[in-house]
């Protein structure tokens, strides 16, 4: 096998015909997923928020929305933002954004899923202290529960990109130039070529997950030492006439009575 | 939005024909794969649980290789290169058979869910606590007997939950299965939409079908769950 043509097919796999034209290949798959998973964490915040809310009328849509996008393959997600989209906006939309609004979508509801259950770790004597001392429900989410709720679950969302970034080798159906449409074209026109094209594309596939794979487990390793960092230090294992009010969260010391010099 | 809706395509007989048929392939690719897939994991469980690295090694590449490259990749992989690489007879076998299509699919999905299978009853195993183990020993039964008896059940009442999670994951991903024309349900609603040109009724249909399953099949995983919850059990543990 030649040096020359491996190195062709590695290029074409990783980059598409990048200089000379679009960028394709699995930088387009990691494109996506980096852009599906960024804008569907903006917009997950309010979908989890709502599936958690205390009102019915939140909630109740949202749940409905959240459990019919999960019930639904990827794939048909795919295709509704592939059929849909060109109705809806007449100009000629690239593929490449209806492809985004379909992941878009998938991860907004998956994260949303992810929120709930990082608020659900977080107990609810918070909450009482919380509206105890004299906070609103919004204030108490801003200042006090998501900014542990989302520290949490750093390393899900950490896991979620991998499982995202795999669900992205799907996009070839609608004729995306990703790693699969390049390495399939391949494959098609050198048929004498088919397992080293294919272990090529494996290859690829391969270390790009595992790397996500090892930065998601130290991040979980990260998370739990910090985790415990921080809770030693709101909790106290100093003497109560150490602690310094530098040590809590910042946005919190607004609510922290100064004390009063008499 | 100038697009004209005309329902009454599903009804119609070839398509509605195609579409349940889709439907009922879904449902008989998601049962195989998730047998063969059980099959499989729980295999690949015992072997990475071994002490003998001459069994855990291959059995941690395994997981490591499948559960990193996507799954679309292995329906691929199993239906072009599977054959190229058996010796040519059983090759050329595989690929003139009229339902290799179905086979491939069901051996990719199986390689694409037996990761997650195996890392759960591995965990499930792991969480059996160890004094079940030697008391059963003590007790004088064979290992046979003791994981037959004692450690399967409780094994599997832990990972009943997971195992349900992983089928409906399974179920979805059947629809990779239309890449290579197994004619299931999502290829049966692209068929459709490629002749009549009302994609959106199409596709309305088969994620109706998808839902409707969808949602049965959580209903049930939940049941399931509830019945062997632990901290609910009335069994002393």
């Amino acid at each position: 096998m030649n040096i020359d043509i491996f190195l062709q097919n590695i290029k074409l796999l990783l980059l598409g015909p990048f200089p000379d034209g679009q960028l394709g290949g699995l930088s387009l798959n990691l494109l996506v997923a980096a852009g599906a998973l960024s804008l569907g964490f903006l917009l997950s915040l309010p979908l989890g928020l709502a599936r958690k809310a205390q009102t019915r009328l939140l909630r109740w849509p949202a749940t409905c929305l959240i459990e019919a996008v999960k019930a639904v393959p990827v794939l048909l997600l795919v295709f509704w933002a592939y059929l849909l989209l060109p109705l809806l906006f007449p100009t000629d939309l690239p593929p490449f954004i209806s492809a985004l609004m379909s992941f878009t979508v998938y991860s907004t509801v998956y994260l949303a899923e992810t929120l709930r259950a990082g608020i659900d770790t977080i107990p609810a004597t918070q909450r009482d202290a919380a509206l105890a001392s004299g906070m609103h429900y919004y204030q108490w989410q801003l200042h006090v529960c998501l900014p542990q709720a989302i520290r949490r679950m750093i390393p899900c969302y950490a896991s979620f990109f991998i499982s995202i970034f795999k669900d992205t080798s799907v996009l070839y159906i609608i004729g995306i130039m990703d790693i699969l449409q390049y390495g399939l074209t391949m494959a098609e026109s050198h048929p004498d070529r088919i397992m080293t094209i294919y272990g090529q594309m494996g290859l690829c596939l391969f270390v790009v997950c595992q790397t996500i794979g090892f930065i998601a487990a130290w991040l979980e390793k990260r998370f739990e030492m910090a985790d415990c960092q921080m809770c030693r230090k709101v909790v106290g294992q100093r003497s109560t006439q150490k602690r310094s009010k530098a040590t809590l969260l910042p946005s919190f010391q607004r609510f922290i009575n100064k004390p009063t010099n008499q | 939005m100038d697009y004209h809706f005309d329902w009454s395509i599903l009804i119609q007989e070839p398509y509605l024909g195609w579409l349940i048929n889709g439907a009922w392939l879904t449902i008989l690719l998601t049962l195989l794969s998730s047998i063969v897939s059980l099959a499989m994991g729980v295999g690949l469980a015992f072997l990475s649980l071994s002490r003998n690295p001459l069994y855990y090694q291959p059995a941690r590449l395994y997981i490591n290789i499948t559960r990193n490259i996507p799954g679309i990749f292995w329906i691929l992989f199993f239906f072009f290169v599977f054959p190229q690489i058996l010796p040519s007879a059983a090759g050329n076998a595989l690929n003139t058979s009229a339902y290799f299509p179905l086979i491939a699919g069901v051996i990719g999905l199986s390689v694409d869910n037996s990761p997650y299978v195996a890392e759960i009853i591995r965990s499930a195993v792991s969480a059996i606590p160890a004094g079940q183990w030697e008391s059963a020993m003590a007790c004088g039964l064979s290992p046979a007997q003791s994981w037959r008896t004692i450690l399967l059940p409780q094994a599997f009442r832990v990972s009943a939950g997971p195992l349900g999670t992983r089928l409906i994951h399974n179920f979805k991903n059947t629809s990779l299965c239309m890449a290579i024309a197994v004619p299931e349900l999502t290829w049966a609603s692209r068929q459709v939409e490629s002749l009549t040109f009302r994609g959106i009724e199409a596709l309305t249909a088969a994620t109706v079908f998808y839902l409707l399953l969808g949602l049965l099949l959580a209903t049930l995983v939940n049941y399931m769950e509830n019945r062997f919850d632990q901290a609910k059990s009335n069994v002393r543990s």
